[in-house]
């Protein structure tokens, strides 16, 4: 006979927080396939940007990315589709989401304050576009909108909701915020993008779609160049 | 190593070692014909057994990793029974027992055994990256130090100001910037597999508490690590090969069994 105390406990925690999860490699095989594919294409595009040096191979990269991301969700679409249902979010959780986001932009203006502080190198994002002469809105669309929807779609909406099915969510998590911060692939900013990666999954979790993760992602990217191109804004 | 396993009271299995790296299967002594075939990534040997059952061995040619099953029961070898510890308290366990004798809990069963050893060869090469990730830190300085401090010697009457005489690689740099990218030339290696090796040794304790999210995440960061490298400087994508492919390896299949063993319960 059910324990009525512990069914109502049980009935008050959200339906994600009570799957455990029964995975296997058949259901692992095709996300570490995905990021397989996509190491040896940085790897490749990694080659040919070291070599000339121009914003072009970086342009190539991400439509490439893009489109193994739309084939990906293609092939998954059935699967995860729940998390890109526009659905409404109450006040509590906004604000919820929005102290968390305020602590870990502090935290995050503290660690490359550190950076700088030791003059350690960091990848300016802007850099090679400004160089030769390309305009500050396409800036903004290949490294701000672009990551912000792509890689949104691909860890939070793609690998993130299949890992929910097979994983308890803690784990499933955590898996995705690594392997955002992995795909990176820079061991200095390892630590910081894993916070991120913790932070938008948990936005996917609580509101139960991605398009609240891609508005923060855009929104911290954007923050990030305007920073390079105006300093004197004194945003970090 | 001598490779045995004692089926029963009165027959034991052997492997020995032939030629161009194969195997010889002896039952009691005795050699039986066996066929070797190729799998992706493991060899495996079928052979028959005198009183009609069938057997399949399975080795991993750079884990070494070793799986006997004789019709589709998997048996221990007497060295992968002395390497068994008790999940819960770490105890050493005897061999063929069913329960702890420190503790007394449930021994798991041989597949789930061999599951377990598979994650805990896993769990050391972690280990082992860490460190190894330190020393190269420590060594990659050490080398360059002298060279790169004899280097700022030189520009020691120059002011930070200063411009220096020609561009280097396109760009012209003051002396104050030099001193900066020579520091960081330095240091930046010692930092960079500093943290790297905090961050496997992180994944080392983690790997007790949550196999199945540390491997993945020691192996994404392993496989980065070998992609960043090949692109910096393509010579290393050949330097180490043999370790990087026994690393990768082992923690794939290390994946693998703590999926296994999390759907057997274990």
């Amino acid at each position: 006979m059910t324990d009525p105390a512990k069914a109502a406990q049980t009935a008050s925690i959200p339906a994600w927080q009570r799957r455990k999860g029964s995975a296997s490699w058949e259901d692992f095989r095709p996300l570490l396939s995905f990021y397989g594919i996509v190491l040896i294409l940085f790897t490749i595009f990694g080659f040919i940007d070291y070599f000339t040096k121009g914003p072009w191979v970086n342009l190539v990269l991400d439509i490439l990315f893009d489109s193994l991301i739309i084939s990906f969700l293609a092939m998954n679409w059935k699967k995860v589709s729940a998390a890109f249902r526009l659905r409404p979010v109450g006040g509590k959780i906004l604000f919820e989401l929005f102290y968390l986001s305020v602590l870990l932009f502090f935290f995050l203006k503290f660690y490359f304050g550190v950076f700088d502080y030791f003059h350690w190198p960091t990848v300016h994002l802007s850099e090679s576009y400004l160089k030769v002469g390309w305009p500050i809105w396409s800036i903004f669309v290949i490294n701000a909108v672009q990551p912000g929807i792509f890689e949104e779609i691909a860890f939070r909406g793609i690998i993130q909701t299949r890992l929910n099915r097979i994983l308890p969510w803690k784990e499933a998590l955590l898996i995705q915020a690594a392997l955002f911060s992995i795909l990176h692939l820079s061991v200095m900013i390892l630590v910081s993008h894993f916070l991120m990666g913790l932070l938008l999954g948990w936005v996917r979790l609580k509101t139960r779609q991605v398009y609240w993760g891609m508005l923060m992602h855009m929104a911290w990217n954007s923050l990030v160049l305007a920073q390079e191109m105006y300093p004197h804004w004194h945003l970090f | 190593m001598k490779h045995i396993w004692k089926i029963d009271d009165q027959h034991q299995l052997e492997i020995k070692r032939a030629f161009f790296g194969s195997y010889k299967v002896y039952w009691n002594g005795e050699l039986i014909p066996s066929k070797r075939t190729s799998k992706t990534l493991s060899y495996t040997y079928s052979f028959n057994l005198p009183d009609g059952r069938s057997g399949e061995l399975n080795r991993h040619p750079y884990t070494a990793d070793l799986d006997l099953r004789i019709d589709g029961k998997v048996f221990l070898s007497e060295f992968q029974k002395k390497s068994m510890t008790c999940r819960k308290c770490a105890a050493a366990l005897l061999p063929d027992a069913k329960f702890c004798e420190k503790c007394g809990a449930e021994v798991p069963n041989m597949d789930d055994q061999l599951r377990l050893l598979k994650l805990k060869k896993a769990r050391t090469y972690i280990g082992v990256l860490s460190g190894l990730f330190l020393v190269s830190g420590i060594f990659l300085t050490a080398t360059t130090y002298d060279t790169n401090q004899k280097t700022l010697d030189k520009f020691v009457s120059y002011k930070d100001s200063d411009m220096f005489p020609k561009p280097l690689n396109g760009k012209q740099y003051t002396f104050g910037e030099l001193r900066q990218e020579i520091q960081t030339e330095t240091w930046s290696p010692l930092i960079v597999n500093s943290v790297l090796s905090v961050i496997m040794l992180g994944l080392f304790f983690y790997s007790k508490r949550s196999p199945l999210v540390a491997f993945l995440a020691a192996g994404g960061i392993y496989a980065a690590v070998i992609v960043v490298n090949a692109v910096v400087d393509p010579k290393t994508i050949g330097q180490g090969l043999v370790m990087k492919i026994i690393i990768i390896t082992l923690l794939v299949g290390a994946i693998r069994s703590a999926l296994e063993l999390r759907k057997s319960g274990s």
